[in-house]
């Protein structure tokens, strides 16, 4: 039985993190709000306002409205492709007892100590025209010309994908270990096979970091500019890419505020959905 | 934990068609996965002056060629000073979050965890682009507090969802039992609740430096003349294809998985001091 206090000491603790939250987020994000309807003059100024036209042009300009759409179909396929390489190697990690664990889990954090602009590095050696893939495949007669796998969308999805994945196994594989091994062992001990193990036990224990999982891809991909940037070669056109263009080279900041507006409001809908999802999940599992 | 029992290791043993495949299927995953660190590390090592592979012959010029690069070296610094700091903050601040939302008893609990990792789940470029529309118009571009503000925002997420996972895993009945033994607040957290969290904590920390090292989205809108070195490096390779960057990126890796191995030792070292506490 607890005593009832007055004052709960833990609300104290929580106030220095309350504080940063307000001063380096929420301050910020009134700004974007505030200046997205203020009228751009020229390179850096603008005029306070209060008109939609900058979201206007956001939305009909064809730039910025097909990165959005480009957006949108570039996070789905990059989110699904990223969750199914990931999960396998999660789950193998989880299961591992070995020495081997601690060694295959550093392979699994290396990428992520390297800095995403080397990774692409990486991936333009490995698909570029004399890269790794097109000269085994030259020299093996399947292909007489390089395909080309760089400096467009398909690029830009393999690096994403690789560069995600690392994120995903880390967040599947904590919420994987917290549960207790010896459930499986139970239902192991209990006549249950290990396919139907895996899809009666372990899967669904698994369902609430796969959802958490699925929510950090999403958003990461939705703000990833530095890959569609540097291996889109200037075809790959999204959303954030196009804030960043209008915000620091065309200057123009209305137009980036009302853009990275959209972008907000579109990953909010996105994070709403998940956040339902992830609690009917979490009712499933332990309700 | 305690490793397998001699039936499972025995069972594990035989190798069936299907864990072969299975096998093979991490194999590939893996060697996808390390591909672009693999060959980054390979043509660090090339001759040529171009992204050729394999490459046609082998030097250590491009290593050379860094140790002459003073923006390379003083990006070097300023990133691993940034992401020092930032670490120390994210851990006090996160794990101070999550000790509150885990084990405190006030109404909107839930809603200070959200708070915490709503930068998290926040396009990045939307942060970045707010805080230079804050910090321009007041002069305060590349200013020291706004950066390793800015990380911190970043990272403390990551360390109070570890930990405050951590924490929900552990039964609140040690503490409980502590306190019934007249145990205050602090003497529960310190003696009971931190030996059981700690390699959580560890772990974010680590977390939180190899963020911090790493990101480049939020920094490039609020870094003026001195940069970080993920961004010296995203200026570099829009400018120029050589090995010069593989080679930088293998030297930066070096600095961030020798931390790695430090915090690991800690773990192991701290773990053991817990332990011993314990008893």
């Amino acid at each position: 039985m607890k005593i009832p206090r007055r004052f709960d000491f833990h609300i104290a603790l929580s106030l220095p993190a309350i504080g940063m939250v307000v001063a380096f987020f929420v301050v910020p994000m009134l700004v974007i709000a505030r200046v997205s309807f203020d009228h751009y003059v020229s390179g850096g100024q603008q005029l306070s306002a209060l008109s939609l036209d900058n979201y206007g042009s956001a939305l009909t300009d064809s730039l910025s409205a097909g990165a959005i759409g480009r957006t949108i179909y570039l996070t789905a396929v990059v989110t699904i492709l990223t969750m199914l390489a990931s999960y396998p190697i999660a789950y193998f990690l989880a299961r591992l007892q070995s020495r081997w664990r601690a060694m295959l889990l550093t392979l699994t954090v290396a990428p992520l100590l390297t800095a995403e602009v080397v990774r692409i590095y990486g991936w333009i050696v490995v698909l570029g025209d004399n890269g790794l893939v097109n000269s085994a495949l030259m020299s093996s007669g399947l292909i007489d010309t390089p395909l080309r796998l760089v400096y467009n969308e398909t690029g830009t999805i393999i690096a994403l994908v690789e560069i995600l994945m690392p994120y995903a196994i880390l967040t599947l594989f904590s919420s994987m270990i917290t549960f207790n091994l010896s459930l499986e062992e139970a239902a192991g001990s209990l006549g249950a096979g290990r396919y139907r193990t895996f899809v009666r036990v372990t899967l669904p224990l698994s369902l609430p970091g796969v959802a958490v999982a699925t929510l950090l891809v999403v958003v990461l991909t939705i703000s990833s500019y530095v890959t569609p940037t540097l291996l889109g070669g200037g075809r790959v056109f999204t959303a954030a890419v196009e804030v960043y263009r209008q915000a620091m080279e065309v200057l123009n900041w209305p137009l980036a505020a009302a853009l990275a507006v959209l972008l907000l409001l579109g990953s909010g809908i996105v994070l709403v959905i998940y956040s339902r999802l992830a609690k009917r999940l979490e009712m499933l599992t332990y309700g | 934990m305690s490793g397998p029992s001699r039936t499972d290791r025995r069972r594990q043993r035989r190798v069936s068609p299907s864990s072969l495949a299975w096998r093979l299927l991490i194999l590939l995953l893996y060697a996808f996965l390390l591909a672009p660190v693999i060959v980054g590390l390979v043509i660090s090592f090339s001759s040529a002056n171009n992204l050729a592979f394999p490459p046609p012959g082998w030097s250590l010029k491009w290593y050379a060629a860094l140790l002459e690069n003073v923006e390379f070296k003083e990006g070097l610094i300023f990133s691993l000073q940034l992401a020092v700091a930032a670490m120390i903050l994210a851990v006090l601040f996160g794990v101070a979050v999550a000790l509150a939302a885990t084990r405190g008893r006030f109404p909107g609990r839930e809603m200070l965890l959200n708070l915490v990792t709503l930068p998290l789940i926040t396009p990045a470029v939307a942060i970045g682009l707010g805080l230079l529309l804050v910090v321009a118009p007041l002069g305060l571009l590349g200013s020291l507090p706004v950066l390793l503000g800015a990380h911190v925002l970043l990272t403390t997420p990551f360390v109070t969802r570890i930990v405050a996972a951590g924490i929900s895993a552990t039964p609140p009945d040690y503490e409980e039992a502590a306190g019934s033994l007249g145990a205050s607040p602090a003497v529960r957290f310190r003696r009971v609740l931190l030996p059981i969290i700690l390699p959580s904590i560890i772990a974010s920390a680590a977390m939180s430096f190899i963020i911090s090292m790493g990101e480049t989205a939020i920094t490039l809108f609020i870094i003026a003349d001195k940069a970080t070195l993920p961004v010296v490096m995203f200026r570099f390779v829009t400018g120029r294809t050589d090995p010069q960057l593989a080679a930088l990126s293998v030297v930066f890796m070096g600095f961030t998985l020798v931390a790695v191995m430090v915090a690991q030792s800690t773990i192991g070292g701290l773990g053991r001091l817990a332990h011993v506490a314990g008893k």
